[in-house]
């Protein structure tokens, strides 16, 4: 996922592996919208809007997110 | 042995689902906590009476599927798995949040799959006013049980949901239609050979996660590790594959019943995270948020303390008073009421600390804390959701350690439940408000008040040590498994207030019964200790004081001083006293500072009773308050004061690092399931208060 803060993009799917369960079930699906809404004060997780809720992820962990 | 006639009923949801409101609206006060049989997570359950039949409720830990990624949610899938386990549910009320009912429906496919009766409840409804109930029919083509729209505000369809549960009929089993249907008979018929359970998706689970589950035995291990193993079953392609599928049921009918919902307030949310989760303003903002409920506690604590502390003065006086002179009385006036005393004491602080900390999870802060923090953490070994419990501790390390079941790595975990101890909880609080009197004079310096100062530093002292063992332990313990931080942020909600008192009721309680018990003891073992001597020694040392005080000519007063000392140094406790004040000398300590600190290793709540005992027991000194006492004591053989600044900073010091808390111990071994690590802890604790204590006084006498 390679998002600039404030962008937004339709989800293609999550990389198989052990965080896709969890950011399946926190809304990653396909067809969602993923917001890039801002890093953490260190630049290590993000905060992003997924359709209508929140959720924080780190920067590894982001970067299963397959967009479009 | 379960009672045939009561029906386990569990309450299984989403975190922020809303399931814990409707524990509360169920049971009311008539909820307890105890912990799930085995496990250390705290289990809330409450029977409640419907129409005659005894229903037992249990508030299940928040869970997003029964692929779990802690160990809390590791619980669910347990108890779910194992029919033998005493919590496993008749029915299962499953709570979801009608505005993200996609999500929150994944897990209740599961449980439908797995043959459970369940009622769904559609939280949340009270946002949307003209809810039809036609809206969600779409979903009984997947859910055949009862479901309702339901609000934990309002109570929308409480009392049919009690109406549901006392027409709930045990025997009569529902047909079973499987939502998730790719499963792969053969596979699981071998299974089910080994597990005797007919449910293919019951051996699914098993096939997923024999390597943990109860249900599953030593002898049956091997067994399905090798089907596992010849049909190159794998766990995490085949979860991933389950769960799209489950979402490609669910979503199309999720979205027909939300179509006509009121759009939630996540733009509200969306601006206060602009201010709250500011790169540079978010940290600012927790700083000052800690820092104000700094100052609450430090302003704040004192007074109710001390009206506590004359209440139960008063009250000692006038059984005194009222009561004939005996040993009975002795125990009571001087153990059993300052012991009950020494408990009550902290009541408002640690009740007060959990109202406010619980008020910022419960409006959704802290999983904002978490998220701005993990990266800082990490770099300490630690894990954004580390910082509930650092922050926890300030109040008592107890629930603070109980909360990091929510951490999945283990080693996260482990440091954390490891040096949250450090962080100054509020039973130190006694010991640095007496204690920093003599070390920092009262008044001002740049307008700010000197011994507040005094008292932030010390709690400073207490998280960078915290952190910085924190950072040995992140090179010396082992590493290994996945670490995540994944979190979600609800939207920001106003609290509750009842859901907020009931958790402060239920940590005050716990307080009480788990430190208190120890507290109140170690009070009447210290008034034994204190008051009876081997052989007659006591009778003796009685006896040359009062010669000395006739020869001295002293007054009345003076005389019962006298004697009081010398009982004591003869007592029980003072031999104690002596016998390790050899050890503690090169800290500036004397053998009665030493009963205290052999008490306080028990519970560092006695230190002040303890202090008391010493230093008046059987003297005339209740008008003076314990620190005025203490302020007459002169070092052994010298006229110089026992409480100067280097002892006394040496003592603070002291008290910041020590481990003087039995229950603490008692709660880390549960939750790492060995003594090893409680007595770890306990050393490096011990060695780091002893060698700074030495430091300090060598430093500043």
């Amino acid at each position: 996922m390679d998002l600039a803060r404030g962008e937004s993009s339709k989800i293609k799917h999550v990389e198989v592996g052990t965080c896709a369960c969890k950011l399946m079930t926190l809304g990653l699906l396909p067809k969602s919208t993923v917001k890039m809404i801002r890093k953490s004060p260190l630049g290590d997780a993000y905060l992003l809007k997924i359709n209508d809720h929140f959720i924080a992820v780190r920067a590894d962990e982001a970067i299963t997110i397959i967009i479009d | 042995m379960k009672e045939s006639n009561k029906i386990n009923v569990a309450l299984i949801g989403n975190p922020n689902s809303g399931k814990s409101s409707l524990f509360n609206l169920l049971t009311g006060m008539r909820q307890h906590v105890s912990n799930f049989p085995g496990v250390t997570v705290e289990k809330k359950s409450g029977v409640i009476d419907i129409n005659g039949r005894k229903f037992e409720i249990t508030d299940f830990p928040g869970t997003y599927s029964m692929f779990p990624n802690s160990s809390d949610e590791r619980i669910v899938v347990n108890i779910l798995t194992n029919p033998s386990h005493p919590q496993y549910p008749d029915l299962i009320i499953y709570v979801a949040d009608i505005h993200n009912l996609e999500r929150h429906l994944l897990l209740a496919s599961q449980i439908n799959d797995l043959g459970f009766d369940m009622i769904l409840l559609l939280n949340m409804v009270d946002l949307t006013p003209d809810f039809k109930s036609s809206d969600f029919l779409s979903l009984k083509k997947i859910f055949p049980g009862t479901i309702l729209p339901f609000s934990t505000k309002t109570h929308l369809n409480l009392n049919a949901l009690k109406e549901e549960m006392a027409n709930f009929d045990r025997d009569q089993k529902s047909q079973l239609n499987f939502i998730f249907d790719k499963l792969d008979t053969k596979v699981l018929g071998q299974v089910s050979k080994v597990t005797n359970v007919s449910n293919p998706y019951f051996n699914k689970l098993i096939l997923h996660h024999y390597a943990w589950l109860d249900f599953v035995t030593p002898g049956m291990n091997p067994k399905i590790e090798d089907i596992a193993k010849s049909r190159q079953f794998e766990n995490i392609k085949e979860q991933v594959s389950e769960t799209m599928l489950r979402y490609d049921a669910i979503s199309p009918l999720a979205s027909k019943t939300s179509k006509n919902l009121k759009i939630g307030d996540e733009s509200f949310t969306e601006k206060i995270d602009n201010i709250v989760t500011n790169r540079i303003f978010g940290p600012i903002l927790f700083f000052a948020l800690m820092f104000g409920i700094f100052q609450i506690l430090y302003s704040w604590a004192t007074l109710p303390m001390e009206w506590i502390e004359s209440l139960f003065n008063s009250l000692s006086t006038l059984v005194s008073d009222q009561m004939p002179k005996s040993w009975f009385t002795d125990l009571i006036v001087e153990g059993i009421i300052p012991g009950l005393g020494g408990i009550a004491v902290f009541v408002p602080q640690i009740a007060l600390l959990f109202l406010i900390i619980s008020t910022l999870e419960e409006i959704g802060y802290m999983s904002r804390a978490v998220y701005m923090f993990d990266g800082l953490l990490r770099k300490f070994g630690l894990n954004g959701r580390s910082i509930v419990a650092l922050v926890s501790s300030g109040a008592c390390a107890i629930p603070a350690i109980m909360s990091t079941r929510t951490i999945t790595n283990w080693k996260e975990r482990l440091i954390t439940i490891l040096v949250t101890p450090l962080i100054s909880c509020s039973a130190r609080l006694p010991v640095y408000i007496v204690l920093i009197g003599f070390v920092v004079p009262a008044g001002t310096v740049y307008g700010f008040n000197k011994q507040g100062l005094a008292f932030m530093v010390l709690y400073i002292i207490g998280i960078i040590a915290a952190l910085s063992v924190a950072l040995l332990l992140k090179y010396v313990i082992k590493s290994g498994g996945d670490s995540f931080l994944m979190i979600e942020l609800p939207n920001y909600k106003k609290p509750i207030f009842k859901n907020i008192l009931l958790v402060v009721k239920e940590k005050v309680q716990s307080f009480i019964v788990e430190a208190g018990k120890i507290i109140f003891f170690i009070s009447i073992i210290l008034w034994f200790l204190s008051s009876y001597g081997p052989g007659n020694e006591m009778a003796t040392a009685e006896q040359e004081a009062k010669t000395v005080a006739l020869e001295q000519q002293l007054d009345a007063k003076s005389t019962n001083n006298l004697i009081a000392s010398a009982k004591i140094e003869s007592s029980y406790a003072g031999h104690l006293g002596k016998w390790i004040e050899p050890a503690i000398r090169p800290l500036g300590f004397d053998w009665k500072i030493g009963i205290a600190l052999i008490t306080s290793f028990a519970a560092r709540e006695v230190f002040v009773g303890t202090m008391a005992t010493i230093y008046s027991i059987g003297s005339d000194n209740d008008e003076l308050n314990v620190r005025q006492i203490m302020a007459q004591q002169l070092k052994p053989g010298t006229n110089r004061p026992m409480y100067d600044r280097a002892t006394s900073m040496s003592l603070l010091i002291f008290y910041v690092f020590a481990m003087q808390c039995m229950s603490t111990l008692a709660v880390v071994k549960r939750e790492t399931f060995s003594w090893k690590w409680p007595i770890i802890q306990f050393t490096f604790m011990s060695l780091l208060a002893y060698l700074s204590s030495l430091a300090i006084y060598q430093i500043f006498s």
